[in-house]
């Protein structure tokens, strides 16, 4: 009976004394997992700080100024270009006036910065139905511009919009 | 437990027990060995009492720790940084968030001589790894008897990895920081330089340092806007350019709030590069001193009209010229008769302008350039900033001369804060580089009356729909200002062909919102101006320019009627300020 016990407290604290050995390690695993990630944390801090100056430095507004004339022949936007939304409806009527078919059904969108389409528009290049293309467009965007956002109709009327129309150099 | 478990067992005895079991008979010695026994019992029982408490404290401690003390175990886990690490100084932003300057680690190799072994083998090594230094002055330095000395600052990864690679024996490195300024030269004034360590010594650089390096982790937010401050750059580049100038200086500034939006001085330097002082960090627009010349006229207007002594419809003998003591006050563009106030402004008629002084009165005029913050030092967060040079004493012929702007030299920075008060209802405000949110506007000092802020606005549109400042007009935007062209003076006399050419203006006029201010120094005419150097030929121009690249990038969109003094802007640009920050 009583070796039996022996043996029991025996077979106990080894036991105990395996676990815990077993519980420490683990948590010095896992504090040194918590080191390196902490460490790398940093590192990747460092590196989005690091990628942030250079995110500014890229986005110097003469270097895109330069860029941007030279690759995708933009120029700064002009007053001409900016109008508010109530005066669209009556814009595009006249626009719509002097394109031939304007009236053309399933129309895509066109993405509002493709400059060339534009451009084509401007240069008079464009044929009928692409121009009409886009005033239907316009129409729709003008839609949308006013239902989300402005909270009425008087202030969807002032929210400056810009039409990008046409640079040609 | 364990005792239950121990009286069960019979080979296991309680202690004294194997005493007290051998069979004595009762005798004399019972009494004392009952009591040796009893006092055993008693100082085990204390011993073990002291044990089970230790054990008590054990296991309570135990409990504690493991059940209670999340509190401790949460703070190791919470020890995963949050927050960017901070450099040791903080980001400088514009107003929305763009990055100015910023410090990037980096790293600096020194080296300790007293360790160094054989200082011409390690100055040859230094000197393969890293061509640009000089071998001499490595040697040199290597051979000194200093502990510390530094080889080079700021090394690439790929440098680092070339010394290391040759081990030289007394080569240290050292994590540094070096400040960068992603932007070159378009704020290079402004922000102004640190020094080899870290200190600010210039610009805002120097006025925050304790602020930069107190609380690293918070960027400082300008109110300058890149957008704006490029535009305004890159027009006065192409106007120095087209009239082969010294230089210039552009302004713009949020007429509300007392902001510049943009604040450039050419020519300008890039903080980046070897700092050697040089005119090229003089910074113009807060640190130059200038008579502006016939802009000054505004203010005249504005002393006659609050004060009292004119009204928009009183007119002036500008028949003949004036001569003053020594002085022949003429026109430039002489228009031989009387005229009104609105005609002074439009044909900027100096002896108009003196004479409507003359009536206000050095007093009036005095006291209401004072209010504007013409003859007060430049109230500016950056230390350089100029103190106007006023007349001492102030004589009557003073009087005369500041009415169209001689005598009387003040900063571009103090033209901008004056024109806004001219044209925002008539509060000064004074002129801040530092962000505020629109609700934290400072209140700012009521110093003219409305009526006479809706009279300027109407006077200086006038001179841009019919006067000498047509040439600023954008359509649509109501620009209104008023043209500037003022002789240098040199050694006591005036330059004829020494020209500082300006215009001041603000836009739109039914509501303004931003004051625009260009001035060129030392234009020369070309063909394309008919020879003509003046502001409303030079700096006009440029304003247009700024105005019409601003406005869309501002979200303002033209208005085509004819200008009234009712807004019709008002309803947009509210929508646009209080909009997401553009």
């Amino acid at each position: 009976m009583i070796r039996m016990m022996i043996v029991l407290w025996i077979v106990l604290a080894a036991s105990v004394g395996v676990g815990l050995f077993l519980l420490k390690h683990e948590v010095q695993a896992l504090e040194e997992q918590l080191a390196q990630t902490n460490r790398a944390i940093r590192v990747t801090q460092k590196g989005i700080h690091v990628l942030k100056a250079e995110w500014s430095f890229l986005n110097d507004p003469a270097r895109l100024h330069r860029l941007a004339a030279r690759h995708l022949g933009m120029t700064p936007l002009r007053p001409e270009q900016l109008t508010v939304a109530a005066a669209l409806p009556a814009m595009l009527d006249g626009l719509a006036r002097r394109l031939p078919s304007a009236t053309a059904g399933r129309v895509p969108l066109p993405t509002p910065a493709t400059t060339r389409n534009e451009r084509e528009v401007a240069r008079g290049n464009a044929g009928g139905r692409s121009s009409g293309t886009l005033v239907l467009a316009m129409r729709r965007a003008v839609s949308a511009v006013s239902a989300v956002k402005a909270p009425s109709v008087e202030a969807a009327s002032n929210l400056p919009v810009r039409v990008i129309m046409t640079t040609k150099r | 437990m364990s005792i239950v478990l121990f009286r069960r067992c019979e080979r296991f005895l309680y202690p004294g027990a194997d005493v007290l079991a051998t069979r004595l008979p009762w005798g004399r010695h019972n009494d004392t060995r009952q009591r040796a026994l009893d006092m055993g019992r008693t100082r085990l029982l204390v011993v073990g009492g002291v044990f089970l408490l230790v054990f008590v404290v054990i296991v309570g401690r135990l409990v504690e720790i493991t059940a209670f003390a999340s509190e401790e175990s949460g703070r190791e886990a919470r020890r995963a940084p949050k927050t960017m690490v901070p450099m040791g100084r903080a980001d400088i932003t514009d107003r929305n968030g763009i990055v100015l300057a910023t410090s990037l680690p980096t790293v600096n190799l020194y080296a300790d001589p007293r360790v160094v072994l054989d200082p011409e083998e390690a100055a040859r090594k230094t000197v393969t790894a890293l061509p640009d230094l000089n071998f001499g002055d490595v040697l040199e330095k290597l051979s000194s008897d200093k502990s510390f000395v530094y080889l080079k600052r700021y090394l690439t990864p790929n440098q680092q990895y070339e010394i290391n690679r040759r081990g030289i024996v007394g080569l240290s490195f050292e994590q540094g920081e070096r400040r960068v300024y992603p932007h070159g030269p378009l704020m290079a004034h402004v922000i102004g330089a640190v020094d080899t360590d870290n200190h600010g010594i210039a610009g805002l650089e120097k006025t925050f340092n304790d602020r930069l390096t107190v609380h690293p982790d918070r960027s400082l937010s300008l109110s300058l806007d890149v957008r704006l401050q490029h535009i305004v750059r890159d027009e006065l580049l192409r106007s120095v350019g087209e009239f082969r100038a010294m230089g210039g200086t552009g302004v713009i500034a949020d007429v509300h709030t007392g902001e510049l939006l943009a604040m450039v001085s050419l020519p300008d330097f890039d903080p980046n590069g070897s700092q050697n002082a040089s005119d090229a960090q003089f910074n113009r627009a807060t640190l130059g001193l200038y008579e502006m010349g016939s802009t000054f006229k505004l203010f005249t207007a504005t002393a006659a009209l609050d004060g009292g002594s004119a009204r928009l419809e009183s007119r002036y003998d500008a028949t003949n010229m004036v001569k003053f003591s020594h002085f022949t006050i003429r026109d430039y563009h002489p228009q031989n008769r009387w005229l009104s106030v609105s005609e002074i402004m439009i044909h900027s008629s100096n002896i108009g302008a003196a004479r409507m002084a003359l009536e206000a009165g050095t007093k009036t005029m005095r006291e209401y350039l004072d209010r504007l913050g013409l003859l007060r030092p430049l109230p500016l967060e950056i230390p350089e900033t100029g103190t106007p040079i006023v007349p001492n004493p102030w004589r009557e012929i003073n009087t005369v001369t500041v009415s169209y702007g001689h005598g009387l030299a003040v900063t571009p920075v103090h033209m901008a804060t004056a024109i806004s008060t001219l044209v925002n209802g008539g509060i000064h405000r004074p002129a801040t580089l530092i962000r505020r949110a629109p609700e934290m506007a400072e209140s700012g000092e009521r110093v003219l009356k409305p009526e006479t802020s809706r009279h300027l606005r109407r006077l200086m549109r006038q001179v841009v729909e019919e006067g000498t400042g047509t040439k600023a007009d954008v359509p649509g935007y109501f620009v209104g200002g008023k043209t500037g062209t003022a002789e240098k003076s040199r050694g006591g006399g005036y330059a004829r062909k020494a020209l500082l050419s300006s215009f001041v203006a603000a836009f739109p006029m039914d509501d303004p919102r931003y004051a625009v201010i260009v001035i060129i120094d030392e234009p020369e005419g070309n063909k394309s101006t008919f020879g003509y150097a003046t502001g409303g030929w030079t700096a006009a121009p440029a304003v247009g320019r700024v105005v019409a690249r601003m406005a869309p990038v501002l979200g303002i969109a033209p208005v085509h009627t004819d200008w009234t003094e009712q807004p019709v802007h008002s309803a947009i640009v509210r929508m646009v300020a209080s909009g997401a920050k553009e």
